[in-house]
Protein backbone atom coordinates (compact mmCIF):
# COMPACT_ATOMS: atom_id res chain seq x y z
CA UNK A 1 0.00 0.00 0.00
CA UNK A 2 2.48 2.44 -1.05
CA UNK A 3 -0.34 5.86 -0.53
CA UNK A 4 0.35 8.78 1.43
CA UNK A 5 -2.36 8.50 2.84
CA UNK A 6 -3.67 12.97 1.91
CA UNK A 7 -7.13 12.28 0.68
CA UNK A 8 -7.23 13.57 -3.06
CA UNK A 9 -3.26 13.13 -3.31
CA UNK A 10 -3.16 9.37 -4.34
CA UNK A 11 -5.05 9.77 -7.28
CA UNK A 12 -8.48 9.63 -8.33
CA UNK A 13 -10.16 5.57 -8.50
CA UNK A 14 -13.30 5.73 -10.04
CA UNK A 15 -15.44 2.70 -10.49
CA UNK A 16 -18.95 1.82 -12.39
CA UNK A 17 -21.52 0.19 -10.39
CA UNK A 18 -24.86 -1.34 -9.93
CA UNK A 19 -27.10 0.06 -7.41
CA UNK A 20 -28.71 -2.48 -5.07
CA UNK A 21 -30.51 -1.47 -2.45
CA UNK A 22 -31.44 1.78 -1.74
CA UNK A 23 -33.18 1.33 1.67
CA UNK A 24 -30.98 3.66 3.75
CA UNK A 25 -31.69 3.30 7.46
CA UNK A 26 -29.85 6.82 7.91
CA UNK A 27 -31.86 8.25 5.29
CA UNK A 28 -29.50 10.33 3.87
CA UNK A 29 -29.54 8.81 0.48
CA UNK A 30 -27.30 6.04 0.75
CA UNK A 31 -27.13 2.98 -1.59
CA UNK A 32 -25.33 -0.60 -1.62
CA UNK A 33 -23.77 -0.88 -4.42
CA UNK A 34 -21.99 -3.68 -6.59
CA UNK A 35 -19.16 -1.98 -7.75
CA UNK A 36 -17.93 -4.19 -11.06
CA UNK A 37 -14.04 -5.10 -10.60
CA UNK A 38 -13.92 -5.14 -6.80
CA UNK A 39 -17.45 -6.86 -5.49
CA UNK A 40 -18.23 -10.83 -6.34
CA UNK A 41 -21.62 -10.56 -8.08
CA UNK A 42 -21.81 -14.43 -7.12
CA UNK A 43 -24.18 -13.51 -4.41
CA UNK A 44 -23.40 -16.55 -2.47
CA UNK A 45 -19.72 -15.35 -2.07
CA UNK A 46 -20.87 -11.53 -1.15
CA UNK A 47 -24.76 -10.86 -0.37
CA UNK A 48 -26.24 -7.32 -0.82
CA UNK A 49 -25.93 -7.41 2.78
CA UNK A 50 -21.92 -7.49 2.49
CA UNK A 51 -21.56 -4.79 0.72
CA UNK A 52 -20.32 -0.95 1.60
CA UNK A 53 -23.09 1.97 1.82
CA UNK A 54 -22.31 4.38 -1.15
CA UNK A 55 -22.84 8.35 -0.26
CA UNK A 56 -24.48 10.13 -3.38
CA UNK A 57 -22.82 13.35 -4.24
CA UNK A 58 -25.81 15.86 -4.32
CA UNK A 59 -25.68 18.56 -7.21
CA UNK A 60 -25.08 22.52 -6.06
CA UNK A 61 -28.63 23.44 -7.18
CA UNK A 62 -30.21 20.72 -5.02
CA UNK A 63 -27.53 20.14 -2.37
CA UNK A 64 -30.22 18.64 0.47
CA UNK A 65 -32.19 16.83 -2.14
CA UNK A 66 -32.47 13.53 -1.83
CA UNK A 67 -31.18 10.99 -4.72
CA UNK A 68 -33.12 10.13 -7.32
CA UNK A 69 -31.77 6.63 -8.53
CA UNK A 70 -33.06 3.06 -8.27
CA UNK A 71 -32.59 -0.26 -7.68
CA UNK A 72 -30.60 -2.08 -11.18
CA UNK A 73 -29.59 1.75 -12.50
CA UNK A 74 -25.80 2.00 -13.54
CA UNK A 75 -23.68 4.59 -11.39
CA UNK A 76 -20.24 6.47 -11.63
CA UNK A 77 -18.53 7.17 -8.59
CA UNK A 78 -14.55 7.10 -6.95
CA UNK A 79 -13.33 5.97 -3.68
CA UNK A 80 -12.90 8.37 -0.68
CA UNK A 81 -10.55 6.72 0.41
CA UNK A 82 -8.37 6.05 -2.85
CA UNK A 83 -6.69 2.54 -3.18
CA UNK A 84 -8.49 0.96 -0.14
CA UNK A 85 -11.63 1.00 -1.84
CA UNK A 86 -13.61 0.70 1.50
CA UNK A 87 -15.95 4.20 1.22
CA UNK A 88 -17.76 4.65 -2.67
CA UNK A 89 -19.36 7.76 -3.49
CA UNK A 90 -21.73 8.32 -6.20
CA UNK A 91 -21.31 10.88 -8.91
CA UNK A 92 -24.09 10.39 -11.26
CA UNK A 93 -25.69 7.79 -12.63
CA UNK A 94 -25.82 6.66 -15.99
CA UNK A 95 -28.20 6.72 -18.27
CA UNK A 96 -30.35 3.44 -20.43
CA UNK A 97 -31.81 2.34 -23.29
CA UNK A 98 -35.37 -0.10 -22.91
CA UNK A 99 -34.48 -3.40 -24.14
CA UNK A 100 -37.83 -4.49 -25.24
CA UNK B 1 36.89 -6.98 13.99
CA UNK B 2 37.10 -10.07 13.27
CA UNK B 3 37.11 -13.51 15.16
CA UNK B 4 38.27 -16.27 12.53
CA UNK B 5 35.62 -18.85 13.05
CA UNK B 6 34.59 -21.66 11.02
CA UNK B 7 31.15 -21.67 9.25
CA UNK B 8 28.51 -23.66 10.63
CA UNK B 9 28.18 -27.30 9.07
CA UNK B 10 25.16 -28.13 7.54
CA UNK B 11 23.54 -31.38 6.06
CA UNK B 12 21.87 -31.22 2.53
CA UNK B 13 19.31 -33.74 3.37
CA UNK B 14 17.23 -33.41 -0.29
CA UNK B 15 16.54 -31.22 -2.69
CA UNK B 16 14.54 -32.39 -5.20
CA UNK B 17 12.66 -31.06 -8.19
CA UNK B 18 9.62 -32.56 -9.29
CA UNK B 19 6.76 -30.96 -12.03
CA UNK B 20 3.29 -31.77 -11.78
CA UNK B 21 3.71 -34.53 -14.64
CA UNK B 22 6.25 -36.30 -11.99
CA UNK B 23 3.81 -37.63 -9.80
CA UNK B 24 0.01 -37.78 -8.87
CA UNK B 25 0.33 -36.55 -5.40
CA UNK B 26 -0.46 -32.94 -5.02
CA UNK B 27 2.47 -30.95 -3.93
CA UNK B 28 0.89 -29.65 -0.89
CA UNK B 29 2.39 -32.70 0.62
CA UNK B 30 5.05 -32.61 3.19
CA UNK B 31 7.19 -34.55 0.86
CA UNK B 32 6.91 -35.72 -3.08
CA UNK B 33 6.97 -39.28 -3.56
CA UNK B 34 8.55 -38.73 -6.49
CA UNK B 35 10.91 -36.24 -8.70
CA UNK B 36 14.30 -35.83 -9.69
CA UNK B 37 17.23 -35.54 -7.09
CA UNK B 38 19.32 -32.47 -7.93
CA UNK B 39 21.01 -31.86 -4.50
CA UNK B 40 24.24 -33.10 -6.30
CA UNK B 41 24.19 -30.22 -8.66
CA UNK B 42 23.60 -27.98 -5.90
CA UNK B 43 26.60 -25.09 -5.60
CA UNK B 44 24.71 -22.30 -3.49
CA UNK B 45 21.13 -21.88 -1.79
CA UNK B 46 20.31 -18.56 -0.96
CA UNK B 47 16.91 -18.03 1.32
CA UNK B 48 15.90 -14.42 2.07
CA UNK B 49 12.91 -13.37 4.99
CA UNK B 50 12.12 -10.00 6.38
CA UNK B 51 10.07 -8.21 8.98
CA UNK B 52 9.29 -5.88 5.84
CA UNK B 53 8.16 -9.12 3.49
CA UNK B 54 5.48 -11.30 3.67
CA UNK B 55 6.80 -14.20 2.75
CA UNK B 56 10.65 -15.91 2.24
CA UNK B 57 12.00 -16.29 -1.27
CA UNK B 58 15.54 -17.33 -2.43
CA UNK B 59 17.82 -18.72 -4.98
CA UNK B 60 19.75 -21.78 -6.40
CA UNK B 61 22.71 -22.07 -8.11
CA UNK B 62 23.28 -25.34 -9.80
CA UNK B 63 26.04 -26.77 -12.09
CA UNK B 64 25.09 -29.32 -14.09
CA UNK B 65 26.24 -31.21 -16.86
CA UNK B 66 23.08 -33.15 -17.96
CA UNK B 67 21.42 -29.93 -18.92
CA UNK B 68 18.62 -30.04 -16.17
CA UNK B 69 16.77 -26.76 -17.43
CA UNK B 70 16.09 -28.85 -20.83
CA UNK B 71 15.80 -32.27 -19.29
CA UNK B 72 13.46 -31.70 -16.27
CA UNK B 73 12.70 -29.05 -17.93
CA UNK B 74 12.57 -25.79 -15.32
CA UNK B 75 9.50 -23.72 -16.93
CA UNK B 76 8.13 -22.07 -14.26
CA UNK B 77 5.56 -25.12 -12.79
CA UNK B 78 8.11 -27.08 -10.98
CA UNK B 79 8.18 -27.16 -6.67
CA UNK B 80 11.67 -28.15 -5.46
CA UNK B 81 12.02 -29.68 -1.57
CA UNK B 82 14.72 -28.39 -0.04
CA UNK B 83 15.66 -29.90 3.07
CA UNK B 84 18.70 -29.59 5.69
CA UNK B 85 19.71 -29.90 9.35
CA UNK B 86 21.73 -27.05 10.70
CA UNK B 87 24.34 -28.58 13.38
CA UNK B 88 23.83 -26.79 16.94
CA UNK B 89 27.52 -28.26 18.70
CA UNK B 90 26.01 -29.67 21.62
CA UNK B 91 22.56 -29.15 20.76
CA UNK B 92 20.30 -31.83 18.36
CA UNK B 93 20.56 -30.68 14.86
CA UNK B 94 18.02 -28.33 13.98
CA UNK B 95 15.72 -29.56 10.77
CA UNK B 96 14.36 -27.38 8.12
CA UNK B 97 11.95 -28.47 5.36
CA UNK B 98 10.43 -26.43 2.91
CA UNK B 99 8.66 -27.28 -0.69
CA UNK B 100 9.48 -23.67 -2.94
CA UNK B 101 8.18 -23.27 -6.39
CA UNK B 102 10.54 -22.40 -9.15
CA UNK B 103 9.54 -18.93 -10.54
CA UNK B 104 12.85 -17.59 -13.05
CA UNK B 105 15.62 -19.50 -14.43
CA UNK B 106 18.48 -16.99 -15.09
CA UNK B 107 22.41 -16.03 -14.98
CA UNK B 108 22.94 -19.62 -17.31
CA UNK B 109 26.36 -19.95 -18.41
CA UNK B 110 27.96 -22.77 -20.34
CA UNK B 111 31.00 -22.83 -18.78
CA UNK B 112 32.92 -25.76 -20.33
CA UNK B 113 32.21 -28.92 -22.20
CA UNK B 114 28.96 -29.83 -21.43
CA UNK B 115 28.60 -28.24 -18.02
CA UNK B 116 26.79 -24.98 -17.41
CA UNK B 117 25.81 -22.81 -14.38
CA UNK B 118 22.34 -21.43 -13.77
CA UNK B 119 20.08 -19.91 -11.01
CA UNK B 120 17.09 -21.04 -10.39
CA UNK B 121 14.74 -18.35 -8.64
CA UNK B 122 12.31 -19.65 -6.22
CA UNK B 123 9.75 -18.37 -4.15
CA UNK B 124 7.10 -19.98 -1.79
CA UNK B 125 4.07 -21.75 -2.88
CA UNK B 126 1.61 -19.30 -0.93
CA UNK B 127 3.55 -16.11 -2.75
CA UNK B 128 2.71 -18.31 -6.51
CA UNK B 129 -0.94 -18.69 -4.93
CA UNK B 130 -1.21 -15.12 -3.54
CA UNK B 131 -0.29 -13.85 -6.86
CA UNK B 132 -2.82 -15.64 -8.93
CA UNK B 133 -5.44 -15.33 -7.01
CA UNK B 134 -8.08 -12.65 -5.70
CA UNK B 135 -10.15 -11.84 -2.53
CA UNK B 136 -13.64 -10.50 -3.12
CA UNK B 137 -15.08 -11.13 0.36
CA UNK B 138 -16.48 -8.96 3.33
CA UNK B 139 -15.79 -9.95 6.69
CA UNK B 140 -17.93 -8.29 9.10
CA UNK B 141 -16.71 -8.10 13.15
CA UNK B 142 -13.56 -9.53 12.71
CA UNK B 143 -10.59 -8.67 14.51
CA UNK B 144 -7.25 -8.03 12.63
CA UNK B 145 -6.19 -11.35 13.41
CA UNK B 146 -8.88 -13.11 13.07
CA UNK B 147 -9.27 -11.52 9.35
CA UNK B 148 -5.50 -12.50 8.84
CA UNK B 149 -6.05 -16.53 10.06
CA UNK B 150 -9.13 -16.67 7.45
CA UNK B 151 -7.24 -15.36 4.19
CA UNK B 152 -3.90 -17.36 5.20
CA UNK B 153 -5.64 -20.58 5.49
CA UNK B 154 -9.27 -19.86 2.86
CA UNK B 155 -7.95 -18.20 0.67
CA UNK B 156 -4.09 -19.51 0.51
CA UNK B 157 -4.63 -22.98 1.73
CA UNK B 158 -2.12 -22.38 5.06
CA UNK B 159 -2.34 -25.08 7.51
CA UNK B 160 -2.14 -24.11 11.46
CA UNK B 161 1.35 -25.27 11.85
CA UNK B 162 2.88 -22.62 9.16
CA UNK B 163 0.85 -20.05 11.54
CA UNK B 164 3.82 -19.98 13.53
CA UNK B 165 2.89 -16.49 15.63
CA UNK B 166 -0.09 -14.70 14.95
CA UNK B 167 -0.54 -12.51 17.95
CA UNK B 168 -4.34 -11.73 19.12
CA UNK B 169 -5.65 -8.44 18.41
CA UNK B 170 -8.73 -7.28 20.09
CA UNK B 171 -10.69 -4.70 18.08
CA UNK B 172 -13.09 -5.92 15.73
CA UNK B 173 -13.61 -4.17 11.92
CA UNK B 174 -15.76 -4.72 9.08
CA UNK B 175 -13.87 -4.76 6.17
CA UNK B 176 -15.00 -5.63 2.27
CA UNK B 177 -11.87 -7.37 0.61
CA UNK B 178 -12.18 -5.17 -2.90
CA UNK B 179 -10.40 -7.87 -5.36
CA UNK B 180 -7.30 -7.88 -3.31
CA UNK B 181 -4.64 -10.64 -3.70
CA UNK B 182 -4.66 -12.39 -0.48
CA UNK B 183 -1.70 -11.33 0.47
CA UNK B 184 -3.02 -7.73 0.07
CA UNK B 185 -5.85 -8.45 1.77
CA UNK B 186 -3.83 -9.67 4.66
CA UNK B 187 -1.84 -6.29 4.35
CA UNK B 188 -4.62 -4.51 4.82
CA UNK B 189 -5.74 -5.54 8.25
CA UNK B 190 -2.39 -5.42 9.20
CA UNK B 191 -2.22 -2.03 7.84
CA UNK B 192 -5.41 -1.60 10.68
CA UNK B 193 -4.04 -3.44 13.80
CA UNK B 194 -3.02 -1.73 16.76
CA UNK B 195 -2.41 -3.40 20.14
CA UNK B 196 -5.05 -3.06 22.61
CA UNK B 197 -3.44 0.21 24.14
CA UNK B 198 -3.04 1.37 21.00
CA UNK B 199 0.17 2.39 21.06
CA UNK B 200 2.35 -0.25 18.60
CA UNK B 201 1.77 -1.38 15.07
CA UNK B 202 1.57 -4.88 13.35
CA UNK B 203 4.07 -6.37 11.02
CA UNK B 204 3.31 -9.40 9.04
CA UNK B 205 5.96 -11.19 7.47
CA UNK B 206 7.18 -14.91 7.04
CA UNK B 207 10.49 -16.83 8.51
CA UNK B 208 11.90 -20.28 7.46
CA UNK B 209 9.76 -21.63 11.04
CA UNK B 210 6.25 -20.02 8.99
CA UNK B 211 3.75 -16.48 9.23
CA UNK B 212 3.90 -14.16 12.14
CA UNK B 213 1.77 -11.37 13.33
CA UNK B 214 3.29 -9.54 15.78
CA UNK B 215 2.73 -6.52 17.32
CA UNK B 216 6.34 -3.80 17.13
CA UNK B 217 5.86 -3.73 21.36
CA UNK B 218 5.28 -7.48 21.67
CA UNK B 219 8.77 -8.01 19.49
CA UNK B 220 11.00 -5.26 21.07
CA UNK B 221 10.06 -6.76 24.48
CA UNK B 222 11.35 -10.44 24.32
CA UNK B 223 10.76 -12.12 27.69
CA UNK B 224 14.28 -12.68 28.82
CA UNK B 225 16.64 -10.50 27.81
CA UNK B 226 19.47 -13.01 29.56
CA UNK B 227 19.03 -15.36 26.99
CA UNK B 228 19.95 -13.31 23.91
CA UNK B 229 22.54 -13.94 21.60
CA UNK B 230 25.66 -11.29 21.86
CA UNK B 231 27.67 -10.15 19.28
CA UNK B 232 30.97 -8.59 20.83
CA UNK B 233 32.38 -6.20 17.91
CA UNK B 234 35.79 -6.19 18.42
CA UNK B 235 38.39 -4.07 17.05
CA UNK B 236 41.42 -6.24 17.26
CA UNK B 237 40.06 -8.06 13.71
CA UNK B 238 41.53 -11.60 14.46
CA UNK B 239 42.34 -13.54 17.38
CA UNK B 240 45.49 -15.29 18.18
CA UNK B 241 44.22 -17.70 20.39
CA UNK B 242 44.81 -21.44 19.02
CA UNK B 243 41.29 -22.36 20.08
CA UNK B 244 38.39 -20.45 21.09
CA UNK B 245 35.12 -21.04 22.88
CA UNK B 246 32.52 -22.44 20.48
CA UNK B 247 29.77 -19.96 21.48
CA UNK B 248 32.27 -17.32 21.18
CA UNK B 249 33.48 -18.39 17.54
CA UNK B 250 29.55 -19.19 16.22
CA UNK B 251 29.10 -15.52 17.30
CA UNK B 252 31.84 -14.03 16.21
CA UNK B 253 31.50 -11.43 13.45
CA UNK B 254 33.11 -11.99 9.88
CA UNK B 255 31.88 -8.45 8.55
CA UNK B 256 30.12 -5.93 10.12
CA UNK B 257 29.32 -1.82 8.97
CA UNK B 258 26.70 0.37 10.18
CA UNK B 259 24.87 1.58 7.05
CA UNK B 260 23.57 4.37 8.75
CA UNK B 261 22.32 6.10 12.30
CA UNK B 262 19.82 8.46 11.12
CA UNK B 263 18.88 10.42 8.78
CA UNK B 264 17.11 13.81 9.27
CA UNK B 265 15.76 15.16 5.96
CA UNK B 266 14.14 11.88 5.73
CA UNK B 267 13.11 12.08 9.23
CA UNK B 268 11.58 15.51 8.54
CA UNK B 269 10.21 14.77 5.16
CA UNK B 270 8.79 11.35 6.52
CA UNK B 271 6.97 12.68 9.15
CA UNK B 272 8.70 11.16 12.15
CA UNK B 273 9.87 14.47 13.60
CA UNK B 274 6.31 16.24 13.21
CA UNK B 275 3.22 15.30 11.58
CA UNK B 276 -0.19 16.18 11.75
CA UNK B 277 -3.69 14.18 11.24
CA UNK B 278 -6.41 16.00 10.04
CA UNK B 279 -9.47 13.61 9.84
CA UNK B 280 -12.47 14.77 8.71
CA UNK B 281 -16.41 13.63 9.63
CA UNK B 282 -18.52 14.41 6.40
CA UNK B 283 -21.19 13.18 8.10
CA UNK B 284 -21.33 15.05 11.04
CA UNK B 285 -19.57 18.19 9.23
CA UNK B 286 -16.73 18.00 11.48
CA UNK B 287 -12.87 17.79 11.50
CA UNK B 288 -10.44 17.89 13.96
CA UNK B 289 -6.18 17.86 14.11
CA UNK B 290 -4.10 15.41 16.19
CA UNK B 291 -0.95 16.85 16.37
CA UNK B 292 2.07 14.51 17.21
CA UNK B 293 6.03 14.88 17.50
CA UNK B 294 9.17 13.01 17.94
CA UNK B 295 9.89 13.77 21.58
CA UNK B 296 6.24 13.25 23.10
CA UNK B 297 5.20 9.89 21.02
CA UNK B 298 9.24 8.15 22.29
CA UNK B 299 7.79 7.97 25.48
CA UNK B 300 5.11 5.80 24.82
CA UNK B 301 6.09 3.53 21.78
CA UNK B 302 8.20 0.65 22.16
CA UNK B 303 11.98 0.76 21.69
CA UNK B 304 15.53 -1.24 22.11
CA UNK B 305 16.92 1.49 24.52
CA UNK B 306 15.98 4.06 26.92
CA UNK B 307 16.89 7.56 24.77
CA UNK B 308 15.99 8.57 21.80
CA UNK B 309 17.96 9.39 18.62
CA UNK B 310 17.26 13.11 18.29
CA UNK B 311 17.42 15.38 21.25
CA UNK B 312 14.54 16.51 22.94
CA UNK B 313 12.76 19.47 21.58
CA UNK B 314 14.80 19.22 18.31
CA UNK B 315 10.88 18.25 16.59
CA UNK B 316 10.08 21.80 17.42
CA UNK B 317 11.93 23.61 14.50
CA UNK B 318 9.68 21.48 12.13
CA UNK B 319 6.72 23.01 11.09
CA UNK B 320 3.74 20.90 12.08
CA UNK B 321 3.25 20.45 8.39
CA UNK B 322 5.44 19.07 7.21
CA UNK B 323 4.19 15.77 7.24
CA UNK B 324 0.12 15.81 6.35
CA UNK B 325 -1.97 13.19 6.44
CA UNK B 326 -5.85 14.02 5.74
CA UNK B 327 -8.23 10.96 6.20
CA UNK B 328 -11.68 9.92 6.43
CA UNK B 329 -13.24 9.71 9.87
CA UNK B 330 -16.44 8.93 11.82
CA UNK B 331 -15.33 9.59 15.40
CA UNK B 332 -18.71 11.49 15.90
CA UNK B 333 -21.24 10.59 13.41
CA UNK B 334 -21.28 6.79 14.76
CA UNK B 335 -21.77 8.24 17.92
CA UNK B 336 -24.89 10.57 17.06
CA UNK B 337 -27.84 10.26 18.48
CA UNK B 338 -30.01 10.19 14.95
CA UNK B 339 -27.58 7.19 14.09
CA UNK B 340 -28.45 5.69 16.99
CA UNK B 341 -32.11 6.28 16.76
CA UNK B 342 -32.34 4.66 13.13
CA UNK B 343 -30.87 1.37 14.38
CA UNK B 344 -28.14 1.58 12.52
CA UNK B 345 -24.60 1.36 13.01
CA UNK B 346 -21.45 3.26 11.72
CA UNK B 347 -18.44 1.94 12.58
CA UNK B 348 -15.28 3.35 13.70
CA UNK B 349 -12.96 4.43 11.41
CA UNK B 350 -9.15 2.78 12.49
CA UNK B 351 -7.40 3.98 9.15
CA UNK B 352 -6.38 7.55 10.70
CA UNK B 353 -5.68 6.17 14.28
CA UNK B 354 -3.27 3.37 12.78
CA UNK B 355 -1.47 5.57 9.91
CA UNK B 356 0.41 8.08 11.69
CA UNK B 357 1.55 5.58 14.19
CA UNK B 358 2.58 2.99 11.01
CA UNK B 359 4.46 5.38 9.48
CA UNK B 360 6.90 6.58 12.46
CA UNK B 361 7.48 3.26 14.02
CA UNK B 362 8.44 2.09 10.72
CA UNK B 363 10.51 4.95 9.89
CA UNK B 364 12.34 4.74 13.09
CA UNK B 365 12.76 1.12 13.24
CA UNK B 366 15.16 1.64 10.83
CA UNK B 367 16.92 4.60 12.08
CA UNK B 368 20.62 2.48 12.23
CA UNK B 369 21.30 0.41 10.36
CA UNK B 370 23.66 -2.64 10.49
CA UNK B 371 24.94 -5.55 8.36
CA UNK B 372 26.74 -8.25 9.53
CA UNK B 373 27.94 -11.67 8.09
CA UNK B 374 28.23 -14.26 10.70
CA UNK B 375 28.53 -18.03 10.49
CA UNK B 376 24.80 -19.27 10.50
CA UNK B 377 23.07 -19.66 13.19
CA UNK B 378 19.95 -22.02 13.81
CA UNK B 379 18.09 -19.87 16.31
CA UNK B 380 17.98 -16.30 14.65
CA UNK B 381 15.50 -14.97 12.49
CA UNK B 382 13.90 -11.89 11.12
CA UNK B 383 11.76 -10.77 14.05
CA UNK B 384 14.90 -11.66 17.01
CA UNK B 385 16.46 -9.19 19.08
CA UNK B 386 20.33 -9.45 19.67
CA UNK B 387 22.61 -7.61 21.49
CA UNK B 388 25.32 -5.97 19.39
CA UNK B 389 28.31 -4.41 21.43
CA UNK B 390 30.60 -1.81 19.43
CA UNK B 391 33.71 -0.54 20.81
CA UNK B 392 34.38 3.14 21.41
CA UNK B 393 37.48 4.98 20.09
CA UNK B 394 37.56 6.78 23.29
CA UNK B 395 37.49 5.84 26.51
CA UNK B 396 34.12 6.85 28.08
CA UNK B 397 33.35 7.73 32.02
CA UNK B 398 30.31 5.44 32.01
CA UNK B 399 32.06 2.42 30.18
CA UNK B 400 31.29 -0.88 31.06
CA UNK B 401 34.01 -3.05 33.42
CA UNK B 402 37.73 -4.31 32.49
CA UNK B 403 38.64 -5.70 29.41
CA UNK B 404 37.64 -9.48 28.51
CA UNK B 405 38.42 -11.37 25.66
CA UNK B 406 34.96 -11.38 24.03
CA UNK B 407 33.49 -7.85 25.00
CA UNK B 408 35.05 -4.92 23.52
CA UNK B 409 37.37 -3.26 25.69
CA UNK B 410 35.60 -0.08 25.55
CA UNK B 411 31.91 -0.77 24.57
CA UNK B 412 30.22 2.30 23.20
CA UNK B 413 27.20 3.03 25.26
CA UNK B 414 25.67 5.26 22.60
CA UNK B 415 25.47 2.43 19.88
CA UNK B 416 25.45 -0.74 21.74
CA UNK B 417 22.87 -3.03 22.78
CA UNK B 418 19.44 -4.41 21.62
CA UNK B 419 18.69 -4.59 17.96
CA UNK B 420 15.93 -6.41 16.44
CA UNK B 421 17.01 -8.35 13.19
CA UNK B 422 14.57 -7.33 10.27
CA UNK B 423 15.93 -9.53 7.76
CA UNK B 424 18.34 -12.08 6.98
CA UNK B 425 19.81 -13.74 3.83
CA UNK B 426 20.81 -17.52 4.29
CA UNK B 427 23.84 -18.45 2.66
CA UNK B 428 24.43 -22.38 1.74
CA UNK B 429 27.43 -23.41 -0.05
CA UNK B 430 28.13 -26.71 -1.20
CA UNK B 431 31.73 -27.93 0.55
CA UNK B 432 31.47 -31.72 -0.07
CA UNK B 433 28.92 -34.58 -1.01
CA UNK B 434 26.02 -33.85 1.38
CA UNK B 435 27.67 -31.06 3.50
CA UNK B 436 27.30 -27.18 2.92
CA UNK B 437 28.88 -24.45 4.66
CA UNK B 438 26.78 -21.76 6.08
CA UNK B 439 26.82 -18.21 6.90
CA UNK B 440 24.15 -15.13 7.67
CA UNK B 441 23.84 -11.93 6.31
CA UNK B 442 21.78 -9.64 9.17
CA UNK B 443 19.90 -6.59 9.01
CA UNK B 444 20.24 -5.41 12.61
CA UNK B 445 17.98 -2.11 13.67
CA UNK B 446 17.85 0.10 16.13
CA UNK B 447 15.52 2.95 16.86
CA UNK B 448 16.77 4.27 19.72
CA UNK B 449 20.50 4.85 21.49
CA UNK B 450 21.88 3.99 24.91
CA UNK B 451 23.11 7.34 25.78
CA UNK B 452 21.12 10.49 26.60
CA UNK B 453 21.68 13.63 24.51
CA UNK B 454 21.66 16.92 25.26
CA UNK B 455 18.24 18.90 25.14
CA UNK B 456 17.84 20.73 22.12
CA UNK B 457 16.90 24.52 23.24
CA UNK B 458 12.76 25.10 22.43
CA UNK B 459 12.53 27.16 20.13
CA UNK B 460 9.34 29.00 18.65
CA UNK B 461 6.55 26.42 18.29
Amino acid sequence: MTQSFQLGSDGFIWFMAVVVDRADPLKVGRCKVRIFGYHNFDLKVQSTQDLPWAYPLNPITASQGLADFKEGDWVVGFFFDGKLAQKPIIIGVLPAIAQT
Amino acid sequence: MAISAGPRQVRLLACVAYSPGMEQRSPQGTVPIKGLDISNYIVNIDLYESVFDDTVSGSLTLSDTVGLPEYLPFVGVEYILIAFSVDQGDKTPKEFRRIFRVVGLRDQEFTKNEERMFTVDIATSEFVTSVSGRVQKSYNGVTCSEGIQRILSEEMGVSNDRMTDIEKTTFKIDAIIPNYTPLSAVNYFTLLALNPAEDSIFLFYETLEGFHFNSLRNLLSPPDVSVLPIFNVNEGGVSYAKTINESVAFNSIIRLAQERSFNVLEDIAGGVLRSRVLHLDFLARKYAFTDTNYTDTFEESPHLSKFPVYPKNFDRVVNVNAKLFVLPSSDWSKDSKYVQSTQDRIDQDRLYRAIEKRNRQVKMLRHARTTIELPGQADIRAGSVVIINYPSSRPLEDSIGPSTSSIPANPSRYYSGAHLITSVRHILTRTGVASLSYFMHLEACRDSFGSPLVEFPKGED
